[in-house]
């Protein structure tokens, strides 16, 4: 069974880079990319059919892909997953349908329906892997699929901010997300999600654990404060943001809180942290989506708000709330990626999805009016839709639990949750008295197609079959999360009465529009003007373009290309370092006995004045021959230490040395070219001295710590039998041949330098054809 | 030290058959001015006849074990003829998409050719090298080709001046190297990474301070090779200045050879000090991570962008490298695809700045898809893999280097790394964004430069070849991992 689920999710790939490739008809294309998901599809119905998933059981496989690393691609699939599966394939079969006759435009569909089926394929991935490793690997493949998808219109440069800023957040909360999982499968001792799970350890760095793999499902599901991302993802084309935005993407994060609540709800950081951000995401998001003009940005800001409720659901974690919270899930995909696809039908059709400008289509589009309705009534949590279902089941449990405070918290936003799909139905199809009826977008299109309006009715009449008939849906529920059942007539109790009351109170709200916007308007200039309320959004903006001045400014000093800055910089690292290791192990002096003769002296004094001069010469050929004159001091030491073979070497090298700067200098200006130092003199100064010092003490020491007889000892006893008396002569040439064989070609290829060099100098364009 | 001289053409074959391919090069030149066919044949048949050698060494260490040559200086395990094989297919890589350059330059592309040549047989040397002063000269003869290659074409003033910057700050480093070599000398008595280990496991050193000094300086030698930073400040210079063609080359063989002899020193010469040194490679990493990390974020040329990107990577890896023996099949492996990576990078530079160029401004890369989907999509690979996206080979590179540091006890390392990871994203994910999502420039004066772009010949394979690696390892990395994991261990 999983081997189908593997291959079925390799298919998807292949698929992809065949659509990708081969420029099909529009016709074909969109056949193709729905055979791999109407597969994923059957699949996740036979197994939910065949298995022992209905009892709680999973389907498990166990791939090795790194096994010397200790990553696996262990494959766990249970009720919750099998859910999702069929949810992201679909949904993925309704947007396929959809596109197909929504991107008119769109040059060849080949690549937008590949990079959606490449999305599928990575989610489906997401909800069925049982690795950490894994599962962030698909994990950051959504992000990287999500914003091609988001930036798809790339000639727009919102929806290339947009995506920026959706893979920016995302990826950045991935990462948070990896370190927290690491840290949980080190507490725990093993790399199997569901291991972790059942471990579930405790400690201060599981919180700080969690800590962070709630930053990743907060960025994923674009809860406070990172939520600003989603609106700005609206960029992208609608049958993306209807996929992103209701069965997948968003959902992700939303899937990791309610697999893991079970076993960590009980941590301290848990239930305040996920509960109150859930709450706080949802009141911003219905409080924004009741502004809202944009048909898009309203689904979008109502997204945010219902994405907070299942955050919140998930936070408290409780068996019966955790039931709510899946069966939520499903709703929100059906009815949101409805809403979405018949907002893109209103706006294919109308040419705009400004409800200002929308009014009378109704009458022409009567089956997206349904559609619309269906989903719209489904969101607000009228029955008998399946949103009710799921929102009752919230309701019922929340009070069955005593989670008061959150339960008046949901009932407030689900008012407006009502207001604004409310809103959404009339100000995409009512009739407004005021509003000129619009007219077709394109000429000659009146009627939009099929594929058109038909994805979206299916949608929202599942929906629709789902809350008429729960029982079916509520089996696979209650074996992702026993704990509650689904029905449509729950019986009068207190949770349908608040229903009651919510809805009333939603009415109101709409009925009232003029007063709440009005009200809206004020508070917010209010806000803005009285509390100067931060954004999230504006943090966000200034934290990218303040990485990118403090980047530039670092760079500016640090590399302003200045030969002596980056000498400096290597430099004091090179001594100070050594210095420290030096200071770290004890430090101590054991360098040789201070004792020198007075030639040695002279000599030294002579050395130390030449090189300083050497720094200080204004003209290049003083400055050659001072250069000269220490090393012929240098020589002069070693005549004084007693050999003379290793002086004369060196007087050679120095007179050819010098000889050959002398050939140089005709060709240069005769004196050094006055000019301004990026840093002081002192602090070159100080550099230099610190370089000298450290070798001249290095030197000193290494001396000192001598334990072993000289090798230049045995080379001067071994140097008659190889036959030669100059020991340095019999070193180059016999004892270290193979040295000096690799000296021979480092000046082999130094003179290539020098002939690349003087060639050059002869054609300063030498070479260009 | 063993009296025998025991000589072993085996040992050394590669780096001869390089020179004599060299040599041959030069030889031709001097009498007439060949095609570039006859130079294209010599250099296949050279790196052909150096891989099957270095096979025929493969071949012999893994039946009959290790053997030491020449009075012990060169020594040929798995773990040098690994680094040879890295290092060929570097060089070949990096010689094909040199070619265009080398075509261009006439008689002085068979400079070029000779240069590579020789730097690959000088990092193969350091690779093989059991010897501190042998390792100096592999690192020299690199060394000094490489300062050459970056101002062979001579063309502009920005060429000279990468040249000169990086032949200046080199030679402090290579100074820097050789007193370290004295130092350990006048600690250990050996210049032998095995005498200076036997010596160490048969004393106990009261006051190793000379000592660890040495081994400081040895590793600060090593460190400007690999550009970690804070010994990266030629990198940016001279992977801008000179000729788009041979950067790659530059830059990936340097890590391999620097890394190679790094590896040798501190596993076989100082395994008593691997606190010691383990934590100085943590901080020099740390630094890297740092420094690459947040300088890239501000570069406006694709060129400077990689360098950092590299002093990054230079410490990633150096991260893997803080795990010791056990990190060497981790850290092997990510300088096998990071290379790969690199010269691939740097052919999409070649193809789009042209072979000579230097410097290549972002600006070049706007709505590249464009004008190359091809061009485009491999350098969104290459970008994707260096940020450590999965499925691609830097992900596995990455993690496994992470995973031995973080076995190692150094999790706060893990913990930067990923941290500068995540921020590396945003800058690899710029050149994206340029390349896809913006028009390309308007073109001024209607000429080649806004044309449609498409790779030819060998810089064409070079990318596809480079492709397939990123995506293979990346995928399925298993066969190179277990192999890297049994061969490495010393």
């Amino acid at each position: 069974m999983t081997s189908w689920f593997v291959f079925i999710i390799v298919g998807h790939g292949l698929v992809a880079i065949a659509l990708a490739l081969m420029g099909l008809k529009r016709r074909v294309a969109v056949l193709l990319a729905a055979a791999p998901l109407g597969a994923m599809f059957l699949w996740a119905i036979t197994a939910t059919v065949t298995g022992n998933v209905l009892d709680g059981g999973a389907l498990v496989a166990y791939l090795e892909w790194l096994p010397a690393l200790g990553v696996s691609l262990s494959l766990r699939i249970d009720a919750l997953s099998l859910i999702f599966l069929s949810l992201i394939a679909g949904v993925g079969l309704a947007i396929v349908a959809f596109s197909g006759g929504y991107m008119k435009k769109a040059d060849p569909p080949g690549r937008f329906l590949a990079l959606l089926l490449l999305f599928a394929a990575a989610m489906s991935g997401l909800v069925a892997v049982d690795n950490v490793f894994g599962l962030f690997v698909f994990w950051e493949l959504t992000t990287v699929t999500s914003f091609l998808l988001i930036g798809y219109d790339d000639r727009k440069g919102s929806a290339r901010a947009a995506a920026f800023q959706a893979m920016l957040t995302t990826g950045l909360g991935g990462l948070a997300l990896l370190a927290g999982l690491v840290l949980l499968s080190h507490a725990a001792g093993t790399t199997s999600v569901a291991g972790i799970i059942a471990a579930s350890p405790t400690g201060g760095v599981v919180t700080a654990a969690l800590g962070l793999v709630l930053v990743g499902v907060f960025t994923k599901s674009a809860q406070f404060p990172f939520h600003f991302w989603l609106p700005g993802a609206m960029a992208a084309p609608t049958p993306v943001s209807a996929y992103l935005h209701s069965a997948t993407m968003v959902k992700a994060g939303i899937f990791l809180l309610i697999r893991l609540a079970p076993g960590f709800a009980g941590d301290p950081i848990w239930v305040p942290l996920v509960v109150s951000v859930g709450l706080v995401t949802m009141v911003i998001g219905a409080w924004r989506a009741l502004r809202q003009t944009d048909l898009k940005l309203l689904l979008a800001h109502g997204t945010v708000s219902q994405l907070g409720l299942m955050t919140a659901l998930a936070g408290i974690g409780s068996p019966a709330v955790l039931h709510a919270a899946v069966a939520m899930v499903v709703a929100h995909a059906l009815f949101k990626s409805a809403l979405f696809l018949t907002m893109g039908t209103v706006d294919s059709a109308a040419g705009t999805r400004d409800l200002r400008l929308l009014s009378g289509l109704g009458r022409r589009l009567p089956v997206a009016a349904i559609a619309g309705g269906l989903a719209a009534a489904s969101m607000a949590g009228i029955a008998p839709l399946f949103g009710f279902v799921a929102k009752e089941a919230a309701f019922a449990a929340l009070i069955e639990d005593d989670r008061w405070t959150a339960m008046g918290v949901i009932a407030v936003a689900s008012i407006a949750t009502v207001g604004y799909a409310l809103r959404f139905w009339w100000g995409a199809f009512g009739a407004k008295p005021l509003v000129l009826e619009s007219t077709s977008g394109e000429e000659g299109s009146t009627r939009p197609t099929a594929g058109l309006v038909i994805p979206p009715l299916v949608l929202a009449a599942i929906g629709l079959v789902f809350g008429a008939a729960p029982g079916g849906v509520d089996r696979l529920v209650s074996a992702a999360a026993p704990g509650g059942k689904l029905v449509l007539w729950p019986g009068w109790n207190l949770a349908l009465a608040l229903s009651g009351l919510v809805l009333a109170a939603g009415l109101l709200v709409h009925v009232q529009r003029e007063f709440v916007s009005r009200f809206q308007r004020s508070a917010a200039r209010w806000a803005h003007e009285r509390v100067g309320m931060p954004s999230t959004e504006r943090g966000y903006e200034s934290a990218v373009s303040g990485l990118n001045r403090f980047a530039d400014r670092v760079t500016g000093i640090v590399q302003n290309g200045s030969l002596p800055i980056y000498l400096a910089i290597i430099l004091s690292v090179t001594v100070g370092v050594p210095a420290g290791a030096w200071a770290i192990s004890g430090g101590g002096w054991q360098g040789s006995p201070w004792a020198f003769s007075a030639a040695e002296a002279v000599l030294a004094v002579f050395v130390a004045v030449a090189a300083i001069a050497v720094t200080r010469s204004q003209s290049r050929l003083a400055a050659v021959l001072l250069l000269g004159a220490v090393g012929y001091a240098v020589a002069g030491l070693f005549v004084v230490y007693g050999a003379p073979d290793l002086a004369l070497t060196l007087l050679l090298v120095e007179t050819i040395t010098v000889a050959i700067f002398a050939f140089v200098l005709m060709r240069l200006p005769r004196r050094f070219e006055v000019r301004k130092w990026r840093i002081r003199g002192w602090v070159r100064g100080t550099v230099a001295l610190g370089v000298g010092v450290f070798v001249a003490a290095g030197t000193l020491i290494a001396a000192a710590q001598r334990t072993a007889r000289p090798v230049s000892e045995q080379y001067a006893d071994l140097a008659p039998g190889a036959g030669g008396t100059n020991v340095v002569n019999v070193i180059l040439t016999d004892f270290r041949a193979l040295d000096t064989l690799g000296e021979i070609t480092v000046v082999g290829i130094a003179a290539l330098g020098v002939a690349a060099l003087v060639a050059g100098l002869r054609s300063p364009t030498g070479g260009r054809t | 030290m063993s009296d025998l001289v025991n000589v072993s053409y085996l040992a050394v074959g590669p780096e001869i058959l390089l020179t004599l391919g060299a040599v041959l090069v030069l030889m031709i030149d001097v009498f007439r001015q060949p095609s570039a066919r006859v130079h294209a044949w010599i250099v296949a048949a050279t790196i052909l006849a150096a891989t099957v050698v270095t096979w025929f060494q493969w071949d012999r260490v893994t039946g009959e074990g290790p053997f030491l040559a020449f009075s012990d200086m060169v020594v040929i395990d798995e773990y040098g003829v690994i680094a040879s094989f890295i290092l060929l297919l570097v060089g070949a890589l990096g010689l094909a998409v040199a070619w265009g350059m080398v075509e261009r330059l006439g008689r002085r592309g068979a400079e070029g050719i000779v240069l590579v040549f020789m730097a690959i047989a000088g990092f193969q040397f350091m690779a093989v090298s059991a010897n501190l002063v042998m390792m100096f000269m592999g690192l020299e003869i690199a060394s000094i080709s490489l300062y050459v290659l970056a101002g062979i074409t001579r063309e502009r003033p920005e060429a000279d001046e990468a040249a000169l910057k990086y032949f200046l700050l080199g030679s402090f480093a290579s100074a820097v190297f050789i007193y370290g070599v004295a130092l350990a000398f006048a600690g250990t008595g050996g210049v032998s990474v095995y005498d200076i280990g036997a010596f160490l496991r048969g004393s106990v050193l009261l006051k190793p301070g000379v000592l660890l000094i040495g081994m400081a300086l040895l590793i600060t030698g090593l460190a400007f090779k690999l550009s970690a930073a804070p010994f990266h400040v030629w990198a940016p210079d001279t992977y801008q200045g000179s000729p788009a063609g041979i950067v790659g080359f530059m830059a990936a063989g340097a890590k391999v050879g620097a890394f190679a002899g790094l590896g040798r020193i501190v596993i076989t010469a100082f395994p008593l000090y691997e606190a010691e040194w383990a934590v100085g490679l943590a901080i020099l990493a740390t630094i890297s991570i740092a420094t690459g990390t947040l300088l890239a974020i501000a570069q406006s040329d694709i060129r400077r962008l990689l360098a950092y990107s590299g002093v990054a990577h230079a410490g990633f890896i150096l991260t893997g490298l803080t795990a010791g023996e056990a990190g060497m099949p981790a850290v092997w492996f990510y300088l096998a695809v990071y290379t790969v990576q690199l010269i691939g990078a740097f052919a999409v530079v070649a193809a789009v700045a042209g072979p000579t160029a230097a410097g290549s401004p972002m600006s070049d890369y706007e709505g590249l898809s464009r004008r190359s989907p091809f061009l485009a999509a491999v350098l969104a690979l290459f970008m994707l893999a260096m940020s450590g996206v999965p499925l691609t080979a830097g992900f596995v590179g990455k993690f496994g280097a992470f995973a031995v540091a973080w076995r190692a006890d150094f999790e706060w390392l893990v913990i930067v790394a990923l941290v500068a990871s995540v921020a590396g994203f945003f800058f690899y994910l710029r050149v994206i964004v340029l390349m896809y999502m913006r028009e390309p420039a308007v073109a001024e004066a209607p000429g080649t430069m806004r044309a449609r772009l498409e790779p030819v010949g060998a810089l064409r394979w070079v990318l596809i070849i480079s492709t397939a690696i990123t995506l293979a390892f990346g995928i399925y990395p298993t066969p190179l991992l277990d192999l890297l994991s049994t061969a490495l261990p010393f």
